[in-house]
C-alpha cells in the first residue's frame, strides 16, 4: 500500500504517534484491483477478489506463507463472502462461484452473461440472494433451490437479507421492496422515496432500513413508528455503510470522516451524528464494522486507513497514505485481525493482538 | 491521480448507419481498445474490447437547485470498469438508442463523483442518414435533440443525395447546431480519429465557433424546433454579471435550453473563459492565454426551444462592459 513498505516482508505500522503501540502487518501488491477482501467464517483464511476474476487465498496464520491463485471468473470480482467453511465470490460475468479454502472451486449459478455484482448471504440459514437487473435469484437456506423473485420496478441495486434470514430487503430506483418467506412463498411490500437508491442496509432489531442515495443523503425508515427521514449533507453518495458490533451506531461514507448515526434508545432523529476518522481530507471509501468489538476500520481515497475506537471516540491511522483508493476492508469474525484492498492492486493484513 | 479515460458517446436513428460506425471501431485494427455499452443485454467480448449490453435507466437527481437526468446504469457500468482497471482501456464508447433523449447521458459525466474522477466526455457523434433527415426534423423532435447535442456529426448515406442536397442538409444542421463538425460518409467511413478523443467536452480545449455559421436561424421556426441563437460582441464581459445571468437563465429555461457553449473575453482576464452548460448543469475553465496584440472578442452560442433571441440579447449585453 505505502510505496515506502517493501513488498510482501513484515511490515511494522505504528498505531499512531500517540499511543507508540506497534503492530506487525503484511503487505501484498498483487495485478489487478482489489475488488473485495473476506475472512472465512473460522478466520484462518483470508481471501480477496481481483479485477481479472482471480481470488487470492492466505492462511492468518502464515500471512507470509503460500497463497493460492485462483483463476475464477472473467469478469472482476465485485462481491466475495464467507460461506460455510470458504468464500462464495460473484462476478460481473454473471458467474457465482463457491471456493474452498485449498482454492476448489464450483458454479453455484450462472446469470448468462449479466452484469451482477450484488451478493447477500446470510451465515444462520445458509440463505443466498444475487441482483440480476430487476430480478433477484433467491436460495433461502443451504441446498435450497434456486428461485427467482421480481420483477422488481427498476434494477435492483443493493440488497440485504433480514436479520433472521427469512426476509430481504432490495434498493432500486425510487424505494425499497420488502420481501419475506415465512411460509414459503415470498410476499413483498413496497416503501415509496423517489430518487436513486444505491445501498441497503438493516439493523439487526429489525426496526429500522436505511439506504443510500445519490444525492448524497441516507434514507431511513422506521419500520415500526411507520416514519421516515431523509438525512442529507454528505459530500457525496454515501454507499458505504456499517453497523457497529453492537448495531448502536451506523457508519457511512461520503464525506471526508466516517459519519456515526445512534441508533440505541429511539434512534438518530434529532440527534446528532459522530464524525471520527480522517485522511487529509480524502474522501471514505471502504467501511467495515468489527464483529465483537466496538471498533471500525476505514479506508479512504488516498489510500488512508483508520481504526476507530467508538468508545473512546478516537481514531488511529493504520497506515502512510498511497495515493491509491482503499476499495474494501474486513475483520475477521474470530479475532482482532482486519484486512484491506486498493485500487491499484495492494493490500495488507495486520494481527491487531500481536 | 490517474488520468481521465475518454468517452464517446454514439447516437443517431436506427438505420442511421451508427450500428455500422460501431462495428468499424470494434473490427479495424486501430490498435485502440475500447469498452462499448449499448443497449442490448448480455455481455460479450469481441477480440480485444469488452462489450457490455444495459437496461437504460434514466432517474432524476435533485441536488438543491439544480435537477437532472442521469442514467443510473451508465454509473453502475462504469464502476465496474474501474473495478477491473480502468488502465485496460483507451476509450469508452457509450451508444444509444434511436429515438434517446441525449441530453441524460451527457449529464451523467457532469453529475457523479466517481465517474466524474474517472472519466472525461469527450464529444457526442451522432450519425444522420442524409436521405431522410429532412422529413425527420419535421416530424421528430428527437432527431432535433440528437444534431443539437452534436459535436461531430457523421452525414450518412452520401451515396443517396446530390450534393445540392448535402449543402442544404448542412445549412439545415447548422442552422439548429452552428458548431457541429460534419464528416460526409458513405457507409459510415470514417477513420477513428476524426471522431476519438477531440476533447469537445474538454473546456481547455473547447472548439471554437465558426463566424459564418452564427447567423444561420431559420426564419420560418416554429416554437417547437431546435434553434440556436449566437452571440458575438468586442466588449469586455464582466465576470460577475455573466455568472449571475447566466445562473438565472439556465435555472428558469434549463428544460429549453439543450446546449450552450461560450469562449468569453472577460474584462481584466489574460486567459478566455470557456463555459458549457448541458440545460441546468454548467461548467466553466479557464482557456487559452490571450496573445499580445490580438483581437479579443467573445462568442456565446445557445441550442434549444422556445428561446427568446431579444431577452437573452439585452441579458447578456447587461453583463457587458460598455465603455
Amino acid at each position: 500500500m505505502d510505496p515506502g513498505l517493501r513488498r510482501d516482508d513484515d511490515i511494522i505500522m505504528k498505531l499512531d504517534l500517540n499511543t507508540n503501540r506497534q503492530l506487525m502487518a503484511h503487505g501484498y501488491q498483487f495485478d489487478a484491483p482489489v475488488n473485495a477482501s473476506a475472512f472465512s467464517k473460522d478466520g484462518a483464511h483470508f481471501a480477496f477478489g481481483l479485477g481479472d476474476g482471480h481470488v487470492i487465498i492466505l492462511k492468518s496464520s502464515d500471512p507470509e506463507g503460500e497463497r493460492l491463485r485462483v483463476k475464477a471468473h472473467a469478469g472482476a470480482v465485485p462481491a466475495l463472502k464467507a460461506y460455510g467453511d470458504g468464500f462464495l465470490s460473484l462476478s460481473d460475468d454473471g458467474t457465482l462461484k463457491a471456493i474452498a479454502t485449498d482454492g476448489t472451486q464450483e458454479l453455484i449459478a450462472d446469470f448468462g452473461g449479466a452484469w451482477t455484482e450484488k451478493l447477500a448471504v446470510h451465515d444462520k440459514t445458509g440463505a443466498i440472494a444475487v441482483a440480476n437487473g430487476k430480478n433477484i435469484h433467491l436460495w433461502t437456506a443451504r441446498g435450497a433451490k434456486q428461485r427467482i423473485i421480481g420483477p422488481h420496478p427498476y434494477s435492483v441495486n443493493d440488497l440485504c437479507f433480514a436479520a433472521d434470514g427469512v426476509g430481504l430487503s432490495a434498493a432500486h430506483r425510487d424505494g425499497v421492496t420488502l420481501w419475506s418467506w415465512p411460509h414459503y412463498e415470498p410476499q413483498s411490500s413496497y416503501l415509496e422515496w423517489k430518487g436513486a437508491h444505491l445501498a441497503i442496509t438493516l439493523s439487526a432489531d429489525k426496526r429500522w432500513i436505511v439506504t443510500a442515495m445519490q444525492e448524497g443523503a441516507l434514507h431511513m425508515w422506521n419500520i415500526a413508528l411507520k416514519r421516515d427521514y431523509q438525512m442529507r449533507g454528505y459530500w457525496t453518495k454515501p454507499t458505504k455503510l456499517a453497523w457497529s458490533h453492537d448495531s448502536k451506531w451506523l457508519g457511512s461514507s461520503g464525506s471526508e470522516v466516517v459519519i456515526l448515526w445512534p441508533f440505541d434508545k429511539g434512534g438518530p432523529e434529532g440527534r446528532e451524528a459522530l464524525q471520527l476518522g480522517w485522511s487529509n481530507g480524502a474522501l471514505v471509501s471502504a467501511l467495515a464494522g468489527h464483529p465483537s468489538a466496538p471498533v471500525m476500520a476505514a479506508g479512504f481515497e488516498d489510500g488512508g486507513l483508520v481504526l476507530i475506537d467508538l468508545i473512546k471516540r478516537k481514531a488511529f491511522n493504520l497506515s502512510t497514505p498511497s495515493g491509491h483508493v482503499v476499495t474494501t476492508c474486513a475483520f475477521a469474525g474470530s479475532g482482532c485481525k482486519v484486512i484491506a484492498g486498493v485500487q491499484n492492486g495492494g493490500a495488507v493484513f495486520a494481527d491487531l493482538e500481536s | 491521480m490517474s488520468k481521465q479515460i475518454p468517452v464517446t458517446v454514439l447516437t443517431g436513428y436506427l438505420g442511421a448507419g451508427k450500428t455500422t460506425l460501431l462495428n468499424r471501431i470494434l473490427t479495424e485494427k486501430h490498435g485502440k481498445k475500447f469498452a462499448v455499452i449499448i443497449n442490448e443485454f448480455g455481455s460479450v467480448g469481441v477480440d480485444n474490447d469488452l462489450v457490455v449490453g444495459v437496461d437504460e435507466e434514466i432517474f432524476e437527481m435533485n441536488n438543491g437547485c439544480i435537477c437532472c437526468t442521469v442514467r443510473g446504469d451508465l454509473i453502475r457500468i462504469i464502476a465496474g470498469l474501474i473495478r477491473r482497471g480502468l488502465d485496460k482501456f483507451d476509450g469508452i464508447i457509450v451508444e444509444t438508442t434511436g429515438l434517446a433523449d441525449p441530453a441524460p447521458v451527457a449529464q451523467t459525466f457532469f453529475a457523479d463523483d466517481e465517474v466524474k474522477k474517472a472519466t472525461r466526455l469527450d464529444a457526442v457523434v451522432t450519425v444522420v442518414d442524409a436521405k431522410h433527415i429532412n422529413q425527420r426534423l419535421k416530424d421528430s423532435p428527437e432527431a432535433q435533440d440528437q444534431i443539437a447535442f452534436a459535436d461531430i456529426i457523421i452525414l450518412n448515406k452520401m451515396d443517396l443525395v446530390s450534393k445540392d442536397e448535402a449543402n442544404a442538409i448542412e445549412a439545415h444542421i447548422h442552422a439548429i447546431n452552428p458548431y457541429a463538425v460534419i464528416h460526409r460518409t458513405q457507409n459510415s467511413d470514417i477513420a477513428l480519429e476524426k471522431i476519438w478523443d477531440k476533447g469537445a467536452f474538454d473546456l481547455s480545449r473547447i472548439l471554437s465557433i465558426e463566424p459564418q455559421f452564427l447567423e444561420g436561424a431559420h426564419k420560418h421556426s416554429h416554437d417547437s424546433e431546435v434553434k440556436s441563437i449566437a452571440f458575438t460582441t468586442d466588449k469586455p464581459v464582466i465576470m460577475g454579471r455573466f455568472e449571475e445571468w447566466i445562473g438565472h437563465v439556465l435555472a428558469e429555461q434549463g428544460p429549453d435550453i439543450l446546449r450552450a457553449k461560450g469562449v468569453l473575453n472577460i474584462r481584466n482576464a489574460q486567459r478566455r473563459f470557456n463555459f458549457q452548460a448541458v440545460h441546468m448543469l454548467a461548467d466553466s475553465a479557464p482557456g487559452n492565454p490571450w496573445k499580445d496584440g490580438e483581437e479579443k472578442s467573445s462568442k456565446l452560442v445557445f441550442i434549444g426551444r422556445n428561446l427568446n433571441r431579444e431577452a437573452l440579447e439585452k441579458g447578456f449585453n447587461s453583463c457587458l462592459d460598455a465603455a
